[in-house]
């Protein structure tokens, strides 16, 4: 059986440079995958180059088998494949209501308030309104009503307080165990790491590691020294005794 | 005086309809469409020329009306099309575009002599307190609070609305959610379309109405979106109405009469710089 | 001056001598395709005004009829009412238009895209309605506007225009050399940049307005002469939405390309007449053409034209790079390299040479705290980092520090002064300059171009040639277009200490480059305060260059500062690893996060 997400040597330009370098991914249905990596390492570039939103340079993608490299924007998501974009995308004029009915009839929205009670409390508020915790939220159940396959989410903490981010993650969590797929960007390196199963870190377009979560958080070095030395892990540790 | 405000009605209505064209297409399309009165134009001279073949009035107008939707919905296509990614500023001058042709394939149609238009309820009128008040007057009062109000309707009360207004302030976003972009851009065309027929149909048989003329309703009706910030179908209507009964009040007024149909421009300035006062910079970074 | 114009002769020579050939042509011509070609340059003139006020400043203006009228208006007057020479009606008409530019220019002060678009369609719509009130002097007793003595032929008339449109290009061409004629085509691509520049984008908005409004008067004053009794049907909106049309078809940002747009517009159609082809396919034509060729993008048929051509000609002379021995060649003595002379390349300093101190600079967007009491100071002669994660504020800093927002508390000073009083085109003359990330040179310049505009001044070849080696820019008469947006960015830099700042504020610089052409990157940057004496604040995200080129490190977390000092001990500071790999601190008590846990 083919995985549920497969990415075979993807390359994504932006404005004529290389911004994802040959990358091959796969994430499995039920299964937390972390995408890794320093800022402008081509985790976001690489989201949206599976949802469409910006178009391939060369490789494929496909969903469930299928081919999406060339799909438009709209029939990848009525495929099952809902991107949260990085930023909380809320229709700002709308209400919490209203943007859920944007994903699905009212009548499928139930699972939304059943994830996150506290916006079933802010249901007739203009979204622009909520708090960044609760557009966070939002943006999430968004996805979710229209219940797909793949769930892409990109960096959902940035921006929020970090008891809120603690409580976000578990969530995330939650979604997989009932048998979605999840493409997890996340700066908060660690509890993406707590809470997933496989994790790939970008540098510069590049995958430069592919392996478990649970290798990654055993050896922090490599990690530090993807984030904070740009291009090569191993001269790291040497500096990470300090404080 | 009251007379004379009143006798401003018909135009206002026209002006209101213009301008809720214009909201509904800034606003759902993300484009200010300088073709909208075309549209609207080409509707009404389609009706005028059926109803002078002989076709009923009851007939006629659900024809133009029809005509100008589809004729718009066609531009839309053209928009979805090879325009589905633009900026706003691009999309407008693609519509100044549409509207040199249209003007050059309409009066190729239709003429370019002024026509007189069948009024929409001729010789009815009844009088309250000494004021005469025409079916149209009313007529025109009551279809563009009527429309604006059942736009509004749609857009907040119905799930099509909600999406509709979702794609408008977030284009991508309502994409990856699974709204269907190019249909939906194509209905919001034909429904400006058809809003904009009315306009003229409504106001032709009180003025010069050749084709260009008619087209040139745009004008008014963009100082109403205007003054409804491009956003309120409830301020448009008002804005409309008011400068039509504006101008005709204007009538009165010997020095300023001749130069009453400049007033629209008048208000367009004071309104835009009081609204825009803090956007000393552009968006771009 | 001369030399100038002889050089421009020189290199243009081949255009001119087409243009001679078709002046000749058109003579050649029955009169009566003499008096449509008259037309075909009056029309072109207004076409040049669409190239300036959109072609080149980027703003929508769809009333340049409008102003045309007004020069044939005050001509007609004149004309019936006085006795002066024709050239003095003509200028004086172009006069005329100028205060309506103006208005309409400080409506583009508030007013862009498509607001500015409507207003200008109003103010199009209105002037018809004041010429339908006011036709044009001498338009019912038939007093006909007199040609100019000595060319009242159809002939004569027509060399008159070609002379009127020439000095018309020629000083056009001077202009464009002016700051403010330059700064048109920075407005055009960001407003922001332009004034970082130290540009006054008012003054660049209202230049262009006012040449654009006289050029199209003085095309309303040939069209005057051309017909001696004008109607008001020529000045309608539809005409300005028409001829709007037209120079986008074209592009008439060029006078080739305009002069292209007017003749379409006027001779096209007499050309279906005689074809016995109806007239209005000609506008049908027009609006289906600008349509196509947006489709295309923006540039307009003439600009692919002129892409095509220096493509083909790059191609001919072997490689991209182009080969034509030109001027902008450095002089022997530069031309060895010297990157390594480590002689400073200090130049006059545009404003206080000086520390930039920044002291509890707040500022906050809505409810939202972007900088939160930070202080820093960039001493001259450093480089100093300011790093942190995703939306910690150092665009914030750097927009506060340049002018583009004002704090709500906190000073911001140079050598001293207090820089609130200063808008922030003062402040970038003053020395505070900066760059942009998503590298904002001017496509349409060429880096030596660019690099002398925003130096504000002219840099002898030497000087400029050493600055463009030390950053690795392309060499000076490249294009900007032809280069990618990570050199631009450089050119960017180079720019900033071409004009002597004495801050210069880096917005990553790095992003996007190679792993080889970052630690270049590096290495420069790190030379730059000694060899230019200014200080330097660089925003970078990646840590190689950071760990390369900065003295000092400021790390910024939710808008406020979480460690500062040198890059080794900030870097293996425990808060600022957690900032980045984003471990949230609440559990170790939320107090010890120094600010990211604590303001939310």
């Amino acid at each position: 059986m083919s995985p549920l997400l497969e990415i075979t040597g993807l390359n994504v330009a932006r404005s004529g440079f290389e911004i994802v370098n040959n990358v091959d991914l796969v994430a499995p249905a039920g299964e937390v995958t972390v995408l890794l990596g320093s800022n402008g390492a081509g985790k976001t570039t690489l989201l949206e180059a599976v949802s469409g939103v910006i178009p391939c340079a060369a490789g494929s993608v496909s969903l469930e088998g299928e081919y999406i490299t060339s799909m438009r924007r709209g029939k990848r998501a009525r495929r099952g494949l809902a991107h949260v974009e990085q930023g909380r995308t809320v229709f700002p004029e709308l209400t919490t209501e209203e943007n859920l009915l944007v994903a699905a009839p009212k009548t499928a929205l139930g699972p939304a308030f059943d994830l996150f009670p506290s916006l079933e409390k802010r249901r007739h508020v203009k979204s622009g309104l909520l708090s960044g915790g609760e557009q966070q939220m939002l943006v999430l159940a968004r996805a979710i009503v229209g219940s797909p396959k793949m769930l892409l989410l990109d960096e959902i903490s940035l921006g929020l307080a970090p008891v809120i981010i603690q409580d976000l993650m578990p969530v995330v969590r939650r979604l997989a165990d009932s048998g979605i797929g999840v493409l997890l960007v996340e700066q908060f390196a660690e509890l993406a790491l707590d809470i997933g199963d496989s994790a790939l870190v970008l540098s510069r377009g590049k995958v430069v590691f592919n392996g478990s979560c649970e290798k990654l958080r055993s050896s922090p070095e490599l990690l530090q020294g993807a984030y904070l030395a740009g291009a090569d892990p191993e001269d790291e540790p040497a500096q990470t005794g300090g404080s | 005086m009251l007379d004379s405000a009143l006798s401003g009605l018909p135009s206002g209505g026209a002006y209101a309809l213009v301008g809720v064209a214009v909201v509904l297409l800034y606003r759902l399309a993300g484009v200010m469409s300088i073709a909208v009165s075309v549209f609207g134009a080409f509707g009404a001279f389609v009706m005028v020329a059926s109803f002078d073949r002989g076709l009923s009035l009851g007939l006629a107008v659900p024809l133009g009306i029809v005509a100008g939707a589809v004729l718009s919905a066609a531009m839309g296509l053209v928009m979805a099309w090879l325009f589905p990614d633009s900026d706003a500023i691009t999309r407008s001058v693609v519509t100044i575009g549409m509207a040199i042709t249209l003007l050059a394939v309409s009066s190729r149609l239709f003429g370019d002599t002024p026509r007189s238009f069948p009024p929409l309820f001729p010789g009815s009128s009844f009088t309250v307190s000494g004021v005469v008040v025409t079916a149209t007057n009313v007529l025109a009062v009551v279809l563009a609070i009527v429309l604006a109000g059942a736009l509004w309707l749609l857009l907040h009360s119905t799930r099509i609305g909600v999406r509709m207004m979702a794609m408008s302030s977030r284009p991508v976003s309502a994409e990856l959610l699974g709204v269907p972009l190019g249909l939906y851009t194509v209905a919001v065309w034909a429904t400006g379309g058809a809003v904009a027929t009315i306009a003229p149909i409504l106001a032709a048989p009180t003025r010069q109405a050749d084709f260009t003329s008619l087209s040139l309703l745009v004008v008014p009706g963009l100082a109403a979106a205007l003054l409804g910030a491009f956003r309120s179908f409830t301020l448009t209507v008002l804005a409309g109405l008011g400068i039509g009964v504006l101008e005709a009040l204007a009538v009165r007024w010997e020095a300023i009469s001749t130069y009453r149909n400049a007033l629209p421009f008048l208000v367009i300035l004071v309104v835009l710089m009081w609204a825009q006062r803090a956007e000393v910079w552009d968006d771009a970074r | 001056m001369l030399v100038e114009l002889i050089d421009l002769t020189k290199r243009r020579s081949p255009f001119l001598l087409l243009a001679a050939g078709a002046v000749l042509f058109v003579l050649w011509l029955p009169e009566f395709w003499t008096f449509v070609f008259i037309g075909g340059l009056a029309t072109a003139m207004v076409a040049l005004s669409v190239g300036v006020v959109y072609g080149r400043t980027g703003m929508v203006s769809l009333c340049q009829f409008s102003f045309a009228a007004v020069g044939v208006w005050v001509m007609a007057w004149l004309n019936v009412n006085t006795g002066l020479p024709f050239v003095v009606m003509l200028v004086l008409g172009g006069f005329a238009a100028v205060p309506f530019g103006l208005v309409i220019g400080l409506l583009s002060l508030r007013l862009r895209g498509v607001n500015l678009a409507v207003a200008t369609l109003g103010f199009a719509a209105a002037s018809l309605v004041v010429l339908r009130r006011n036709p044009f002097p001498g338009s019912f007793s038939n007093q006909a506007i007199k040609r100019p003595t000595g060319f009242v032929t159809e002939n004569g008339y027509f060399l008159f225009s070609c002379i009127v449109l020439a000095t018309v290009v020629a000083a056009l061409a001077m202009i464009s050399r002016t700051r403010a004629g330059q700064g048109w085509l920075a407005v055009r691509q960001s407003e922001r940049a332009t004034a970082s520049l130290g540009l006054s984008v008012a003054r660049v908005k209202l230049t262009a307005f006012s040449v654009g409004a006289f050029i199209a008067g003085i095309g309303g004053g040939l069209l005057g002469g051309q017909n001696g009794v004008v109607s008001q049907r020529s000045f309608e909106p539809f005409d300005s939405l028409l001829i709007f049309a037209v120079s986008v078809l074209v592009g008439a940002r060029f006078v080739d390309g305009a002069l292209g747009a007017g003749l379409l517009g006027a001779v096209l159609p007499e050309l279906f007449r005689k074809w016995g082809i109806p007239l209005d396919v000609a506008p049908m034509l027009f609006g289906i053409g600008v349509i196509s060729v947006l489709s295309k993008g923006a540039d307009g048929a003439h600009g692919h034209m002129r892409h095509a051509w220096s493509e083909w000609r790059a191609a001919r002379q072997g490689g991209p790079q182009g080969s034509t021995p030109s001027e902008d060649l450095e002089d022997p003595a530069a031309a060895t390299p010297d990157v390594a002379n480590p002689e400073a390349l200090i130049l006059t300093p545009s404003g206080p040479r000086g520390s930039l101190e920044l002291e509890g600079l707040s500022v906050s967007y809505g409810a939202v705290v972007a900088l939160d009491q930070v202080s820093l100071d960039v001493r001259r002669g450093e480089v100093h980092g300011l790093i942190g994660p995703n939306g910690a504020g150092k665009s914030t800093l750097i927009d506060a520090v340049a002018g583009f927002v004002s704090p709500n508390s906190g000073v911001v000073r140079l050598a001293g002064v207090d820089l609130a009083p200063y808008s922030v085109h003062r402040r970038a003359r003053m020395g505070v300059r900066r760059t942009f990330q998503q590298g904002r040179a001017i496509e349409e310049m060429t880096v030596g171009d660019y690099v002398q505009f925003a130096a504000g001044r002219a840099l002898d070849t030497g000087t400029l040639a050493r600055i463009l080696r030390f950053f690795d820019c392309p060499e000076a008469r490249k294009r900007i277009s032809s280069i990618d947006v990570a050199t631009r960015r450089l050119v960017e830099v180079a720019g900033c200490v071409a004009a002597g700042a004495s801050i210069v504020m880096l917005d990553e610089p790095g992003a996007g480059l190679a792993e080889t052409e970052s630690a270049a990157l590096a290495a420069r940057i790190s030379e730059v305060p000694d060899r230019f004496g200014c200080g330097v604040l660089l925003v970078e995200h990646d840590m190689e260059i950071v760990r390369t080129a900065c003295d000092r490190l400021t790390v910024l977390d939710f808008g406020s500062v979480v460690a500062s000092g040198t890059p080794e001990s900030v870097l293996s500071d425990q808060v600022v690893i957690a900032a980045y790999l984003g471990k949230p601190t609440v559990e170790a008590g939320g107090v010890t996060t120094s600010g990211a846990g604590a303001k939310r």
